[in-house]
């Protein structure tokens, strides 16, 4: 039987840092998540003429790009923690580059709306959406540098700092995964009227 | 474990698509955020009380976004 090693409280997977912060941007996101949430009951009128103009399609492609980019991710860190660095590199890269396509397709989506009159202004519907989906989109954004900057650090010579720079940059890319689970359903998920 | 969890994650993911209702998209929602939580955030192997705070974070949001969506 095989014991199981619980880390220290002031040791954990990642860094003490970056659960610190992880912690505070989801404390934030979960604002944001009641603030959606409290909007869509207000106005449902106004959230489902605006989810009309929604594809729930692209929403969920969204969800499965970030979704395999995290289980890429978290690849990187147990290739990392088998003492297989090359491989690591290739998963968190390969994280990176999936990350760059949920920023295409998001990038795509925002261009259609706006070809279509749906920006910030238009009404509070496209307000909440521009501002916690571009919210969002900022955090994966940081999100993909920290990755491309663990790469980065893996090329050279291996140092103790590798495992925390490597799990803290894909504990980041991870909070970006828990807040769209949550973005996702809250804009895509039809509101009953 | 990981593939095991991608899968799982992609599952849930088309599940609340394909039911489409809002309170279940965010149960779902809650599900998926454990197992992120857990696995991939490797909680697994955390301090008891640090994986008993998120599991807390993510049963308290999946239970408050599940009413005010009722």
């Amino acid at each position: 039987m095989t014991a199981i090693t619980r880390r220290a409280l002031d040791d954990p997977p990642g860094g003490a840092l970056l659960w610190i912060v992880v912690a505070l941007e989801l404390l934030t996101f979960t604002m944001v998540f009641v603030a959606l949430a409290v909007f869509r009951g207000r106005q449902p009128a106004l959230f489902a003429a605006g989810q009309d103009a929604l594809d729930a399609r692209l929403g969920l492609a969204l969800t499965l790009v970030l979704v395999t980019s995290g289980a890429l991710a978290a690849g990187g860190v147990h290739a990392l923690r088998r003492g297989r660095p090359a491989r690591a590199r290739r998963l968190l890269l390969a994280a990176a580059t999936t990350g760059i396509v949920f920023v295409a397709v998001k990038a795509f989506d925002y261009r259609a709306h706006a070809a279509a009159g749906h920006v910030l202004g238009a009404d509070d519907f496209w307000d909440a959406y521009v501002l916690a989906t571009g919210f969002h989109l900022a955090h994966v954004l940081v999100g993909i540098a920290l990755l491309f900057a663990a790469v980065r650090g893996l090329g050279g010579a291996p140092t103790e700092d590798h495992e925390t720079t490597v799990a803290g940059s894909a504990l980041f890319w991870h909070m970006c995964d828990l807040a769209w689970f949550f973005l996702f359903p809250l804009f895509y998920a039809k509101v009953v009227t | 474990m990981t593939f095991v969890t991608w899968f799982a994650l992609m599952a849930l993911a088309i599940g609340a698509v394909a039911i489409g209702r809002v309170d279940v998209a965010l149960l779902l929602a809650g599900c998926k955020a454990l197992l992120v939580g857990l696995q991939f955030m490797e909680l697994r192997d955390a301090a008891r009380l640090h994986a008993a705070a998120f599991v807390l974070w993510a049963g308290l949001v999946t239970a408050v976004l599940v009413l005010l969506s009722r």
